[in-house]
C-alpha cells in the first residue's frame, strides 16, 4: 500500500484483495495514516481484483471516520467486479465512484 | 488445502485449514475450476465471491477444538446448474427467510445478502456436530459447450468490460457536451431562472429521472426555499436551517449530514415527508449542494418506481452536474455580493464626504484667540462631531458631541445634533439651556434605538473672558494657562437620550492668561499604546500644559494630539476621536489685532 497525503486528501492505494484476512489492519493502517487535515480519503482501486463484505465493512469503517469530518470516501477506478460489488450492495451511494 | 475429488461427474472438492486466508485460496482455485467449465465472468465473480463468504463464515464462527477442524467444500456442477457445499463445524445459526441489506452505515451483515442475492438458493442445514450450507444457481441460459469453455468465458469478459467502458465513455461525453452547452449560457446569468430549468431538464433526460426538487439557500442564509421543481403544485414548504430538528425528512437528513440520502420502497421517505406528496412509489435520492463544505441547496431526484433507482453511472453524472451547477450558483452570489458590497461602499463615501461638510470649514479668531479642531472617524463614517457657532461680536459656542458606537446610525445622529444645535442661536450664551433643549428634542428618537450622545457645550465671551460650560456624560473640559495652572470642567449631568426632564447645571470660570481650553470625545484618551493600554488622560493634559507654558500655537498643538496614539489599527482610530482647540497667543498684543472678528480658514484634520 502506498500513502501519498496532500493537502486535505488522503490517497490511498488499495490492495489486490481486500477480503476478511486483511480488512481490519488495513482499516487500522489508514486510519493511523490520517491526518487532522485530511478530510477525503481517495481510494485507488484500480489493481483490486476481489472485495467482499468484510472488506465493504472496512470501507464503511473509513467513510464513517471521514463523515465526522465533513468529508468522505471516494473510489477511484474500481475493476468491474469491484463495481458489481459495491452496486449490488448499494455501495455507490455511499461512496463517490470517480472514473479518471 | 487439499484437492480431493475431481470426478467426471463434475464434482469438485476442497478442504483448508480454519483459517480466513486458506478460504480465499479455496475461493480462488473453485474460480478457476468454474473459468474452465465455462461459465461467464458475472457468474465467476459470484461464485467466487459466495465460497468466500461461506468459508469466512465457517472460520469466524468456529471456536474451540472446532477451529482445527479443516472447513470442506463440494462443487457440483451440470450442463444447468452449481451448487455449493460448505461443512462448517460452528455452532450454527438460524437462517432467516429473508435477507435485508443493514443501514448503509452498519460496518457488518452482508455476507448473507451477498450470498442470497448472488443465488437461487440457499439453504442451511444444522447437526449435532457440523452444519453444512448448501448453494444453489442455475448456470446462464448461453452457457458454452466444455470445449470452447475457456475462449467464451473471456469472451463474456470482455464483452463486459467493453460495455462498462462503453457506458462510462458515454458518461463522460454527456458530462462534458452538458457542461459545455451550461458554460456558453453562462454568459446569460444562472439567476435567468431558465438557465436551471434547461439545466435540470438536461440532468432528466441524461439520467431517466422522473422528478426532481431544487431548494436553493436563500439570500437570508436560513432558509431552503424550492428553486424548481417538476411537481410546482406540490405542497413543499421551506426548510428552515436554523430550526432543523431530527426530522424523518429525506431532504433534512441530506443537509444535517452533508451525505447523499436514498429511498426505495425498501427503504421508504417516513409518512410524514414531504416527497410523499409527489407520488406513491419512489425511488431516488437527495443530493446536497456544497461549495468549500459551505451548503449552497439541495437536488432530490427520483423515479416513480419501487425498485428501479439510478447506476453508478448515472449518479455519476448527477454528482458532477450538481456540483457544477452549485459552483455557477454560488459565483453568482458572490458576484451579486460584490456587486452590493460596491454599492454600499459608495454610499458610505457618499455620507463620509457629506459628513466631512458639515465640520466648520472656517474656524472662527478672536483677537488673540483662535480655534482648531481635529476629527477622525473609525469608519468610513463616524458619531464624533464639533462645531462652533459665532454669538454676536465677542462671543463663541464650542461644541463637541458623541454618539454612542459607530458607522451610518452614528453619523446620522451626529447629523441630527448639528442641525438642532444650529436651529436655536437664542440659547447659545446659555449652555445649561441649551443642552436641556436639546435632550428634550433628541430623547425620543435616541431611547426608541437604544443610543444615546454625550456632549459639551461651552460659551466664551471674550470681552470678559468667562467661560460657561454645561456638559452630558462628557469627558471633562481641560483648561491649561500660561502660569502653569490646570483646571478640570466635570460634566453636570448624564447623557443625552435618557430623561427628557433632565436638568443640567452650567459651570462658570474666567479665562486665565494665555489659555488652552480643549474639548474632546473619549477616542483620544481610550485610545490604546503599542502594548494596548489606553493613554488616558495625562499624555493629553501634558501636550496642554507645555502648548500654554511654550505658547504653541493652535496648529502646533493639534498636531501633537494628532500624533498621539490612535488604537489597536494603523490606518484607522479604534474609536471615533475628535477634539475643539480654543487657544490664546500671548506672543500678539491686543493692539496688534487689527481685526477682532477676523476669521481664519483652518480645515479640519480627517
Amino acid at each position: 500500500m502506498n500513502l501519498a497525503p496532500e493537502a486535505t486528501i488522503l490517497q490511498v492505494r488499495a490492495p489486490d484483495e481486500l477480503n476478511a484476512s486483511n480488512a481490519g489492519p488495513f482499516r487500522d493502517l489508514v486510519r493511523n495514516s490520517l491526518k487532522p487535515e485530511h478530510q477525503k480519503i481517495d481510494l485507488d482501486f484500480s489493481a483490486t481484483r476481489f472485495v467482499d463484505s468484510s472488506g465493504l465493512g472496512a470501507l464503511i469503517s473509513l467513510h464513517k471516520a471521514m463523515v465526522s469530518r465533513s468529508g468522505g470516501v471516494r473510489v477511484m477506478n474500481p475493476t468491474l467486479q469491484v463495481q458489481q460489488i459495491l452496486e449490488l450492495t448499494r455501495m455507490h451511494r455511499l461512496f463517490e465512484i470517480i472514473r479518471a | 488445502m487439499s484437492l480431493v475429488t475431481i470426478s467426471p461427474g463434475r464434482i469438485l472438492r476442497l478442504t483448508c485449514p480454519c483459517d480466513l486466508a486458506s478460504v480465499r485460496d479455496v475461493a480462488r482455485e473453485i474460480r478457476s475450476y468454474l473459468e474452465r467449465e465455462g461459465l461467464n465472468a458475472f457468474e465467476v465473480n459470484g461464485w467466487e465471491l459466495i465460497c468466500t463468504e461461506a468459508g469466512n463464515n465457517a472460520v469466524e464462527y468456529a471456536s474451540g477444538a472446532a477451529a482445527a477442524i479443516p472447513v470442506e467444500f463440494t462443487l457440483e456442477t451440470t450442463s444447468t446448474t452449481v451448487e455449493l457445499r460448505v461443512i462448517d463445524h460452528t455452532p450454527g445459526f438460524e437462517l432467516p427467510d429473508q435477507s435485508v441489506l443493514p443501514d448503509p452505515f452498519d460496518e457488518g451483515g452482508r455476507g448473507l445478502y451477498l450470498m442470497r442475492t448472488l443465488s437461487d438458493s440457499l439453504k442451511y442445514l444444522r447437526g449435532p456436530d457440523e452444519n453444512c450450507l448448501v448453494v444453489r444457481r442455475q448456470r446462464s441460459a448461453d452457457g458454452p459447450g466444455e470445449s470452447t469453455a475457456d475462449i467464451t468465458a473471456e469472451h463474456a469478459m470482455l464483452q463486459a468490460t467493453l460495455h462498462t467502458m462503453t457506458e462510462e465513455i458515454a458518461t463522460s461525453y454527456e458530462i462534458l457536451s452538458a457542461i459545455f452547452r451550461f458554460t456558453e449560457e453562462l454568459n446569460q446569468g444562472v439567476g435567468d431562472t431558465g438557465f436551471i430549468e434547461r439545466w435540470l431538464c438536461e440532468l432528466a433526460q441524461i439520467t431517466g429521472a422522473d422528478w426532481h426538487i431544487l431548494r436553493l439557500v436563500d439570500a437570508t442564509g436560513r432558509c431552503l426555499a424550492v428553486s424548481h421543481t417538476s411537481h410546482p403544485t406540490a405542497n413543499l414548504d421551506p426548510i428552515h436551517l436554523d430550526t432543523l430538528s431530527t426530522s424523518c425528512s429525506v431532504e433534512v437528513k441530506a443537509v444535517t449530514g452533508h451525505q447523499d440520502v436514498w429511498f426505495d420502497a425498501q427503504e421508504p421517505p417516513s409518512a410524514r415527508d414531504p416527497l410523499r406528496c409527489l407520488g406513491p412509489e419512489l425511488a431516488g435520492f437527495a443530493h446536497p449542494l456544497l461549495v468549500a463544505g459551505e451548503l449552497v441547496g439541495i437536488l432530490t431526484v427520483g423515479r416513480h418506481s419501487r425498485t428501479h433507482s439510478f447506476n453508478a453511472g448515472q449518479v455519476n453524472i448527477i454528482h458532477t452536474l450538481t456540483d457544477f451547477l452549485a459552483i455557477q450558483i454560488r459565483n453568482a452570489q458572490f458576484q451579486a455580493e460584490k456587486l452590493r458590497a460596491q454599492l454600499i461602499e459608495r454610499d458610505y463615501e457618499v455620507a463620509a464626504r457629506i459628513q466631512q461638510q458639515l465640520l466648520p470649514k472656517i474656524h472662527p479668531c478672536r483677537g488673540r484667540w483662535t480655534t482648531l479642531g481635529l476629527c477622525e472617524s473609525a469608519q468610513r463614517v463616524g458619531g464624533d462631531f464639533y462645531d462652533i457657532i459665532e454669538v454676536g461680536r465677542s462671543g463663541l459656542l464650542l461644541a463637541v458631541a458623541d454618539v454612542m458606537g459607530k458607522g451610518l446610525p452614528a453619523a446620522l445622529f451626529a447629523t441630527v445634533f448639528r442641525t438642532l444645535l444650529h436651529a436655536k442661536p437664542d440659547l447659545a450664551r446659555v449652555p445649561s439651556a441649551f443642552i436641556e433643549w436639546l435632550n428634550q428634542n433628541l430623547v425620543a428618537e435616541l431611547a426608541g434605538l437604544e443610543m444615546i450622545i454625550t456632549a459639551q457645550l461651552a460659551y466664551v465671551n471674550f470681552d470678559t473672558r468667562e467661560l460657561r460650560v454645561a456638559g452630558a456624560g462628557h469627558p471633562p473640559l481641560l483648561i491649561a494657562a500660561a502660569d502653569g495652572t490646570f483646571q478640570e470642567v466635570l460634566s453636570s449631568g448624564p447623557p443625552l437620550g435618557i430623561d427628557d426632564a433632565q436638568a443640567f447645571d452650567e459651570d462658570r470660570r474666567f479665562l486665565p492668561e494665555g489659555a488652552r481650553i480643549l474639548l474632546y470625545t473619549d477616542g483620544i484618551t481610550e485610545a490604546t499604546d503599542e502594548a494596548g493600554v489606553p493613554i488616558g488622560t495625562d499624555p493629553v493634559i501634558e501636550i496642554l500644559k507645555e502648548s500654554a507654558r511654550l505658547n504653541l500655537n493652535a496648529q502646533e498643538t493639534v498636531d501633537r494630539f494628532a500624533a498621539l496614539p490612535r488604537g489597536t489599527t494603523t490606518t484607522r482610530a479604534a474609536d471615533d476621536r475628535t477634539l475643539l482647540l480654543l487657544s490664546e497667543d500671548t506672543a500678539l498684543m491686543p493692539e496688534a489685532c487689527a481685526a477682532p472678528n477676523s476669521r481664519t480658514l483652518c480645515p479640519a484634520v480627517s
